[in-house]
């Protein structure tokens, strides 16, 4: 069963994957990257790390592709259309997707057929450490964030 | 393991204060703000000193894990720390009276949370702990150096330090990740049992924390901050941060290198005794030429932790006695020395510079004689607070055989008496009208009980040696 969702999670999140890349829409394209990051966040759910699983869907799904679809909103998308893809930047990407793909094969390659560890990254093995041994210093970075948030709105604001 | 909160209580009671702070600056009306705030934070901070009296254990304890130990060194450099932040609270109210503001409110409660920062950094005793107080305090800085109005100056200064300190929080930070790798600890204790051969990720994470903390305390290769940011600043925040965040990074600095690398304490110390050499001998040669008291200050601050630095060379025992001790008088002096150039300030940057103090004895003879006391102490005049402080480094230096550096740090004074003195000669000697804006009592009651205890600690120095020494004793019980 798990085998099953499995493989239809890292299909379908190749799949999204590979429409953001090709769509000639852009906000398409990054709301495909969003379905493509949850699906990849499914597949590490099947693979026994919800940890690593719910933390891919908060952080990139909720929060990167937002950024990335505001930042776009931002931007002429007109203008995109007539750019013409360059011979040096495609053999430059093309170079780099190459090698990503071997170093992907060889990686499955070498590690075929090993099993999957009980807990991956399990939420308890992180939250001890975290809640308990360096609560001190976890709790300062509170006071941290709230200093700084404080400051960057004081200092930012426009002057009366 | 235990957390063993309440010996924490004078830090937390700072910090709730300063969140109480954030919430009340919601409701009041914004003319009532600056004596509000400024009569809060005297009373909080009023309130930490005894807390801090009544909380400091002899033999040292730990708390929440072992990742603080608070001794007789943290609740000594702690009434420190609160001492110089009640003179800056008591300079804060005047000069946010002379010079226009929107964020009153967050100027007193950013201090109180520098306040914090600053307390926990010297009771830490791991480095995660550490790195995340000393950032809550540069933080805090740094936006305390650009609240105010109209003062592109200090937002300057804000900037420049902001990236400065960054860069040496991240080379902190490195030096920190490497020490972990090493050991897989980052508690204090378990990381000295690690660190005890020469090895070269030992060497390149001392290099790393060593480059870190001469970063935030100024020194000669990672100096070129402090000129421009000592000046640029508002004057009470430029009091704050020569006083509070040099007393932290030092004492955070002895907590964490007596314990962890006390095998390789030859090697690190002859590196401090080169750098404070260089930076006594630098800070003092561009002095000499700065118009700009504040400046000459900042320069001045580069010469005297150059001089704190050489004394990390002596013995263990005796360089943080004596480290201890230069801190007290640092502290008190530099409280003093910025107090008055804020009592002094006009709209306009008027004030702070040398020629506006001319004939300033011809205006006001009580404010030219404290001007004298400050000076001189800073230059180690005795009988002055100031004096003793150097005295005491030299006769570590001394009894630790090393003759020349002491020489060197000799020189580099007879070099700064000039610059010291030329103030002096502008307020009594020279012609001309001093910049004299209306008196504010309580900027003015605050310096003149700074220079009254630059006096009475300058006769009677025992009163701090013994102190240091309790603090010392209390120290090294934490250690063996």
């Amino acid at each position: 069963m798990r085998e099953v969702f499995f493989y239809l999670f890292a299909f379908l999140s190749v799949a999204f994957a590979l429409v953001s890349v090709t769509h000639r829409n852009v906000i398409k394209g990054g709301l495909s990257l969003l379905a493509s990051f949850i699906a990849l966040g499914a597949v590490y759910f099947t693979a026994g790390a919800e940890f690593i699983g719910i933390v891919q869907v908060i952080v990139y799904g909720g929060a990167i592709v937002v950024l990335y679809l505001f930042a776009l909103m931002t931007m002429d998308l007109k203008s995109f259309g007539k750019e013409l893809l360059r011979t040096v930047s495609l053999a430059a990407g093309g170079a780099i997707s190459l090698f990503l793909l071997f170093s992907v094969l060889y990686a499955g390659y070498r590690f075929y057929g090993g099993s999957i560890p009980a807990a991956v990254s399990g939420a308890k093995e992180l939250a001890l450490p975290l809640f308990y041994r360096f609560l001190l210093p976890f709790e300062v970075v509170s006071v941290l964030l709230l200093v700084a948030t404080v400051g960057a709105v004081a200092v930012g604001r426009r002057e009366e | 393991m235990e957390l063993n909160v309440k010996l924490l209580f004078p830090e937390f009671f700072v910090l709730a204060a300063a969140i109480t702070g954030i919430l009340i600056d919601l409701l009041l009306p914004k003319r009532v703000k600056n004596g509000f705030f400024a009569t809060f934070s005297v009373f909080v901070l009023f309130a930490s000193v005894f807390l801090v009296v009544f909380s400091s254990p002899f033999v040292p304890e730990e708390a929440f894990n072992g990742f603080v130990k608070k001794d007789l060194l943290t609740g000594f450099s702690q009434i420190l720390i609160l001492f110089s932040s009640l003179i800056a609270v008591f300079v804060s109210y005047g000069f946010l009276k002379k010079f226009d503001t929107d964020h009153v409110g967050e100027f007193y409660y950013t201090l109180l949370f520098a306040v914090f920062g600053a307390m926990l950094m010297v009771s830490a005793n791991e480095l995660a702990t550490l790195f995340v107080s000393l950032e809550v305090m540069s933080i805090s800085v740094y936006v305390l150096s650009a609240l105010f109005k109209k003062d592109y100056r200090g937002k300057e200064a804000a900037l420049k330090y902001f990236i400065m300190g960054s860069v040496g929080a991240a080379v902190i930070v490195y030096g920190f990740a490497l020490l972990y790798g090493i050991s897989g600890s980052t508690n204090y204790g378990d990381l000295a049992s690690y660190i005890s051969t020469y090895s070269f990720p030992v060497l390149l994470a001392l290099a790393l924390v060593i480059s870190g903390f001469l970063f935030k305390l100024g020194a000669v290769p990672f100096h070129g901050w402090t000129p421009d940011v000592y000046h640029g600043a508002p004057t009470p925040v430029t009091l704050f941060m020569g006083a509070v965040v040099k007393i932290a990074a030092f004492v955070a600095l002895l907590k964490l290198f007596y314990p962890v690398f006390l095998p390789l304490t030859q090697k690190w110390g002859e590196v401090f005794a080169v750098i404070g050499v260089v930076s006594a001998f630098v800070g003092a040669l561009m002095a000499l030429r700065q118009e700009n008291i504040k400046r000459m200050l900042a320069y001045s601050a580069i010469s005297h932790t150059g001089v704190v630095l050489t004394a990390l060379v002596s013995v263990p025992a005796v360089s943080v006695f004596s480290v201890l001790f230069y801190l007290f008088a640092y502290a008190f002096m530099t409280v003093a020395a910025f107090g008055f150039i804020s009592l002094l300030t006009e709209k306009g940057f008027k004030g702070e510079n040398l020629s506006d103090w001319r004939n300033l004895y011809g205006k006001s003879p009580f404010l030219a004689l404290s001007l004298v006391v400050i000076f001189m102490s800073l230059a180690g005049i005795p009988p002055l607070f100031g004096f003793w402080a150097k005295f005491y480094v030299l006769v570590a230096l001394v009894k630790a055989g090393k003759v020349g550096i002491a020489v060197a740090i000799l020189i580099a004074s007879a070099i700064s008496l000039y610059f010291y003195l030329r103030p002096v000669v502008y307020a009594f000697m020279k012609e001309g009208e001093a910049v004299l804006p209306p008196i504010e009592p309580f900027e003015f009651g605050a310096v003149a009980v700074t220079v009254f205890f630059l006096i009475l600690f300058g006769i009677f120095p025992e009163l701090i040696s013994q102190a240091s020494l309790f603090a010392l004793s209390s120290f090294l019980r934490g250690i063996i």
